[in-house]
């Protein structure tokens, strides 16, 4: 960071208020700018190498290479971290649209949700659709996550996904309302192959490794994902503008476990900043933040040059 | 007129079919069925009669109805 950076980043919170409203905005977009416009090799390695690691536990059990019982937390490890890298792609952070590695942005995307079942087009709408109406009742897909607290968000993850539950109707009902209907072929093609696999390895003698490998770590992975890209960040979910969407907060399992979801609300503020990058940015944009208004948890009162390191 | 009728009637079918395919009883049947006879087998359970294979597919296809009656696999509705 250089001198002229670091000062702003240090400026107190009194110099910050003298400031007017435009130098306020252009000091948080500059900050929020140095973290932009670089490629996260990390996510890129991530998320192809984590795909390959999912699929290379399947030859390994069925080899007897691995126990089954030691590949079922793997796989629920592997599967909980499909998503982010899928995640960096539906928000152009590995390349814009007419980049020379564009195409990579777009194989991160397709490939790394594949253990999720989920189609990357399905995913990239419904999320733009999150970012644009984030905790709206009526247009946000993501708001029947929200609950009152811990074992509420579990109850209703559990029974959203049952049969008669509401689980991909928001889904369903923002690829209408955004005339991307035809984007339910995916989802339906994902779905099918990936019931079709369950149903073909356990008629074949494999359900336990159907059940074990992919049926029960998806539903984990779903619930996991859920409460730390979801419910976690965006709890109590009452707030619709810019600076109240989300929260910042203190996860007791640290930044690794909560998958760096503490700082959510710099994605939603910026969702170009890698989230390898997030943590940085959110202890240099922190007092800005806090005088925007915004929940930023447990860290008001940190040191932002030690916590950011 | 004919034709656009046709092609709704074979939509229909079509979804109809999708339906079936992904509902409780067919996953109750086709994926349930198997792997509770491959848990009957692993915990050394001794079925009273008949392979465990058919015990697993009537229970997994009797948990799959009461999943498609009730719309719940764990008996408690979703609001």
């Amino acid at each position: 960071m250089g001198e002229t950076s670091m000062n702003e980043a240090i400026m107190s919170k009194d110099a910050l208020q003298a400031l007017s409203p435009e130098a306020l905005d252009a000091l948080e977009r500059k900050i929020a700018g140095r973290h932009m416009h670089r490629i996260p090799w990390g996510a890129v390695a991530w998320g192809l190498g984590n795909l390959i690691f999912w699929l290379s536990l399947w030859p390994l059990v069925f080899l007897d290479y691995l126990s089954l019982w030691l590949a079922f937390p793997l796989a629920t490890l592997s599967i909980s971290l499909s998503y982010l890298p899928s995640h960096e792609a539906q928000h152009s952070i590995i390349a814009r649209e007419g980049h020379r590695l564009r195409w990579l942005n777009e194989l991160v995307g397709h490939l790394s949700p594949i253990p999720l079942a989920q189609p990357y087009r399905v995913l990239k709408a419904t999320h733009m659709e999150h970012h644009a109406h984030s905790n709206d009742p009526e247009l946000d897909p993501d708001y029947a996550v929200h609950a009152k607290d811990d074992w509420a968000f579990l109850k209703n993850s559990i029974l959203r996904r049952q049969p008669a539950g509401p689980a991909q109707k928001a889904y369903g009902d923002a690829l209408v309302r955004t005339h991307q209907e035809h984007l339910m072929i995916d989802a339906l093609i994902f779905n099918a192959v990936f019931t079709g696999t369950l149903f073909a390895l356990a008629w074949t003698g494999h359900a336990l490794e159907a059940a074990l490998l992919w049926w029960l770590p998806k539903h984990l992975a779903q619930t996991y994902i859920q409460y730390y890209l979801s419910w976690a960040p965006h709890h109590p979910g009452i707030r619709q503008e810019r600076y109240g969407q989300t929260r910042a907060f203190k996860s007791q399992l640290g930044n690794l476990i909560s998958m760096g979801m503490q700082f959510h609300i710099i994605h939603h503020l910026y969702p170009r900043i890698p989230l390898s990058s997030t943590p940085a940015a959110f202890h240099e944009l922190k007092d800005i933040l806090e005088l925007r208004g915004c929940d930023i948890g447990g860290w008001a009162d940190s040191d932002h040059k030690s916590e950011a390191a | 007129m004919m034709t656009s009728i046709n092609l709704m009637a074979i939509s229909m079918n079509i979804l109809k079919l999708i339906g079936v395919l992904f509902s409780p009883v067919v996953f109750g049947l086709a994926f349930l069925g198997p792997l509770l006879s491959e848990i009957i087998l692993l915990l050394n359970v001794t079925v009273p009669v008949g392979d465990p294979l058919i015990w697993g597919v009537v229970i997994g296809g009797i948990l799959g109805g009461i999943a498609q009656w009730r719309g719940s696999w764990i008996w408690v509705k979703p609001v």
